[in-house]
């Protein structure tokens, strides 16, 4: 073979490396500089995702979480208002005063002291079969009267919503109490707000993007 | 007397039998097609100068995950950050966290109690930095008619108005972190394989982007960036990890990994945080307490196409 065309042909090949190499790690070539940004932008927020264990305990913990919904607006304790009141009329089937804007529909139970204490000196307990008292923080052992495998999955954490640590051990997780969900007045769910479905991979279009002009 | 004209040169062939000189002319001729050749390679080749973004020789030349020392992965661990750093403006939190010992994940899923609002969808976008643009989503919500299990009569593209609707249930999908996976034994490079917690896990910087193993994958649990992944700076979630919600670039598959960033920290994954009927359930199935035992014992839970012996990690129960 022509010893001219060897000579040519790996010159010609190491000067083709160098383009790639150069034409790659073109870090300093016009229409290749990497975008400069500013720092210190707002950090974006990560409020219930963030990892930087502010709620890690030590021996982690399992917390209730306390929202109470339906109480037909009222938020102070019962005594407050039921100071020295005689005793309740039997069997009200619905709330006098200020109780009637309380909207109870809830299936058979359509009694207030079935759930409310009638003992004028306990309002603001709720009452269990024999007459005993359930205390207001324990609300679930009420609810729990009437919807017993839901209480027993609830316990197990079948049933409900949990949130924080899968392990316990590692840091809280946060149990919702019965009321933090349901409404005990008015249990039936509303409709709520469904998010967007599945997106093109193609990419989205602007909305004002004209087929027929751009294609 | 005229001397006999001298004859030019011969033209010498290169043989054996003859040293041959190279001759001006050749030179300068082979200077020419040595010039036009590299010429034309660097015309080729002028559209990388415009690669927003272009890959670094580091990040080229990084070898395979599993066979570097610690000190090689921190420093990839670093460029990382740096680059995150250029882009985004925000230095990220980025680790490698390794699996838990005594430790294996699964997951059930409450069909009674699924409603289909897609909050877990969004929440997973917003967790793990996807792109918006295309949105690329790891779960995907199928609204099922009640009475069959037919996945293929189902409708995915279902709107606000046909949200919560008695007549249909509603069952997401998303990967289901398989103990046999087909995926994993696809991938010709082995950009994807198996940890100790059983989470299924990509290496994005090995990833070839051949897409085998969205096709092996029977649950359509795959993703593929089609095109560089838009992720606006003020979206970033900061919180990284390295198999699972670092950017990642055009032409990498990605998928589910339970949030191994959260999970692996002993956070519940997104999606678990944001369903509104807590039909979402997650835990450690060798701990006999957690409630992942519990419904795994208590309840009847069944698993898609279990006709093809992937053993999937994630069931559905009902809750009665």
């Amino acid at each position: 073979m022509n010893k001219t065309w060897i000579t040519c042909s790996l010159t010609a090949i190491v000067l083709s490396a160098a383009s790639l190499i150069w034409a790659v790690q073109s870090g300093s070539a016009p229409g290749a500089k990497v975008q400069q940004t500013e720092s210190g932008t707002t950090p974006l927020d990560t409020a219930g995702m963030d990892l930087e264990d502010t709620d890690r305990a030590k021996g982690g913990s399992r917390k209730i979480l306390e929202l109470t919904k339906g109480l037909g607006g009222f938020r102070m304790p019962c005594k407050d208002c039921h100071k020295g009141l005689g005793p309740a009329p039997m069997d009200p089937v619905r709330g006098a005063g200020p109780h009637e804007g309380i909207v109870l529909k809830h299936g058979h139970n359509n009694r207030c002291f079935n759930c409310h204490h009638p003992d004028s000196d306990k309002y603001g307990s709720f009452v269990d079969h024999d007459g005993s008292v359930i205390p207001f923080e324990h609300v679930e052992l009420l609810c729990a009267k009437c919807h017993g495998p839901h209480y027993r999955a609830w316990k197990q954490g079948s049933h409900g919503q949990r949130t924080g640590h899968w392990d316990p051990k590692l840091g809280t997780q946060t149990t919702a109490r019965c009321n933090a969900c349901h409404d005990p007045h008015y249990p039936y769910f509303k409709t709520i707000s469904t998010l967007p479905g599945p997106r093109s991979l193609q990419g989205e279009h602007p909305p004002d993007h004209d087929c027929r002009k751009e294609h | 007397m005229h001397d006999e004209p001298k004859s030019l040169p011969e033209r010498q062939d290169c043989t054996a039998d003859h040293d041959c000189k190279v001759t001006r002319r050749g030179f300068v001729m082979g200077g020419v097609a040595v010039a036009a050749g590299a010429a034309a390679t660097a015309a080729a080749l002028s559209p990388l100068r415009n690669l927003k973004d272009p890959t670094s020789v580091d990040e080229l030349l990084q070898g395979y995950f599993r066979e570097m020392t610690p000190a090689d992965k921190e420093a990839v661990l670093d460029r990382i950050r740096e680059q995150v750093k250029q882009k985004y403006g925000v230095r990220p939190n980025l680790s490698d966290p390794p699996p838990m010992t005594g430790v294996e994940f699964m997951y059930a899923l409450s069909i009674g109690r699924c409603i289909g609002c897609r909050r877990c969808v969004h929440a997973c976008v917003k967790e793990n930095n996807q792109s918006r643009n295309p949105e690329i989503q790891y779960i995907r919500v199928l609204k099922m008619e009640k009475g069959t299990i037919d996945v293929e009569k189902s409708h995915h593209h279902y709107d606000e108005a046909g949200s919560q609707d008695p007549t249909h249930y509603y069952m997401p999908i998303q990967c289901f972190q398989c103990r046999n996976p087909s995926c994993v034994k696809v991938c010709p490079v082995k950009a994807t394989w198996q940890q100790e917690d059983g989470i299924v896990v990509i290496d994005y910087n090995w990833c070839i982007g051949c897409r085998y193993c969205q096709a092996a994958c029977p649950y359509w649990a795959r993703r593929f960036n089609f095109t560089e992944p838009d992720l606006p700076k003020e979206e970033l979630n900061p919180n990284m990890a390295y198999f699972s919600n670092r950017p990642r670039r055009k032409g990498v598959m990605e998928k589910c990994h339970y949030c191994l960033q959260r999970t692996r920290k002993g956070l519940y994954p997104a999606c678990v945080e944001a369903c509104p009927t807590g039909s979402r359930k997650f835990g450690n199935v060798l701990d006999p307490d957690s409630e992942i035992s519990y419904i795994l014992k208590n309840r009847r839970v069944f698993i898609l196409k279990e006709e093809v012996g992937t053993l999937p990690r994630f069931f559905y129960y009902f809750d009665v």
